[in-house]
């Protein structure tokens, strides 16, 4: 018990402390897991929202390979990443390994079935609903796309949060194709897993009551944006 | 004209009205409109009211004036005033519409599909929600809507003598065929067995059909 009390305490010390080493942790979380969650939206919802309104070949196969990809092993996911992005992988000249955009790029491979899906399940219940009232009422096709994303802004707030919260907790990708670097590739969430291995319980738990905040403000923000009141 | 559309459960009235409306296209032949095939311009002109009407997100207010801002209309806030107070549902502009009673929704829906005058108006049962005094009252604004604004009205409804009441003619949908009848013969029919309160059992049977 002393130990989370300890935690809770250095918690509270971590952030007025003004360690630079903390921020820049805190901040490349905050950067790298909102710039992932930006990119998986932008492709997530466009396509949740295609292969729920239109009907085409193998459509069967593809919503199966976006649920089974919402299960994505994430080690497995950084696995894959780090042997493409390695000295010997088809893209070593970009060297990317062990930099903040190969985090980008493994956590977006694992937001982006996620929020596909969220969004594909809602635009299958009632997008079809909400784009014939526009098209009776009058609406181009551009009015039609716009009533779908506005009447689904809440289901497309609960992606984004839930993708969101995938990226910012995410530790074994990041770990493989970041490598926890002290001051270039080290997050909250591979902060943790360090701290944790090396029986620095309290340090583990105030990072973890800050990661905590982090993804509770980020969530109430983005339904606060949305107008949900609740 | 207010023409009705009459069959029973399954017989394909709300898919006539929606291949009418151009929310079904998987159909043979042709529906021509004015002679004309079906184009997204004529959706201008077209109304369709369904069974059960999605509510936008939105007050009963922005659901009715949705119509007018998508085709750049002015006037909006007299026209949707206007228009509710008709219908009777003006204490309503301010509420959430997706929390309205089934009945209202009905109402609601009349509303938007009437706020911007169309020409044709293709309604799918719709006062099947409705409490019978309003029922009075909506078909009053239908028959008054249709002889003021010359609009073809096509409705489809279970209750013959709403189709008594609002219709010059019908069409009877069975097994695929469409076979029409005036009022006079729906009357003559109904009086001729007296059975009104046996119509929703044995109507089909009763029109010798």
């Amino acid at each position: 018990m002393n130990y989370i009390i300890d935690g809770l305490i250095e918690a509270f010390q971590l952030l007025i402390s003004f360690d630079q080493e903390i921020y820049r942790i805190i901040g490349l979380s905050i950067g790298v897991s909102f710039t992932s969650t930006l990119l998986s939206s932008l492709i997530g919802i466009v396509l949740g929202m295609l292969i729920g309104l239109h009907e085409f070949p193998f459509k069967r196969i593809v919503v199966r390979c976006v649920y089974a990809f919402m299960a994505l092993p994430p080690v497995v996911v950084g696995l894959f990443v780090a042997i493409v992005i390695s000295r010997r992988g088809p893209l070593g000249s970009m060297g990317l390994m062990f930099t903040p955009t190969a985090m980008i790029i493994a956590q977006t491979i694992l937001i982006t079935p996620i929020i596909t899906g969220l969004i594909y399940n809602a635009v299958k219940e009632h997008g079809d609903a909400i784009n014939e009232v526009a098209l009776i009422l009058g609406g181009s096709k551009f009015d039609r796309l716009k009533l779908v994303i506005v009447e689904m802004k809440k289901t497309i707030a609960v992606a984004v949060t839930t993708g969101f919260g995938r990226g910012i907790s995410e530790v074994g990708a990041v770990m493989l194709v970041g490598g926890n670097i002290k001051g270039h590739t080290r997050v909250m969430t591979t902060f943790i897993a360090m701290n944790n291995s090396m029986g620095n319980y309290s340090k583990s738990i105030a990072m973890g009551i800050v990661l905590i905040g982090i993804a509770v403000a980020t969530n109430m923000m983005i339904h606060r944006l949305t107008g949900d009141d609740v | 004209m207010i023409h009705g559309v009459i069959g029973a459960n399954g017989a394909g009235k709300t898919t006539l009205l929606r291949s009418i409306a151009g929310l079904d296209k998987d159909y043979l032949g042709e529906i021509l409109y004015d002679e004309k095939n079906y184009s997204e311009s004529l959706i201008q002109d077209i109304t369709y009211i369904s069974q059960k009407p999605y509510m936008l997100q939105r007050t009963v207010f922005e659901n009715v004036a949705y119509p007018l801002r998508v085709r750049k209309l002015d006037d909006i806030e007299n026209r949707v005033m206007c228009i509710l107070k008709q219908i009777g549902v003006e204490h309503l502009k301010d509420h959430d519409a997706t929390v309205l009673s089934a009945g209202e929704r009905e109402k609601v829906s009349l509303a938007r599909g009437l706020v911007f005058n169309p020409e044709l108006i293709l309604m799918d049962e719709p006062t099947a929600s409705i409490d019978p005094k309003s029922v009075q009252d909506l078909e009053k604004i239908i028959i008054d809507y249709q002889r003021t604004q010359n609009a073809t009205v096509i409705v489809v409804t279970h209750n013959l003598s709403q189709a008594l009441r609002m219709c010059d003619t019908l069409s009877i949908l069975q097994e695929k065929d469409l076979h029409t009848v005036t009022r006079e013969e729906l009357f003559e029919s109904i009086q001729e067995h007296n059975k009104m309160d046996q119509l929703m059992a044995q109507d089909y049977k009763i029109l010798g059909v």
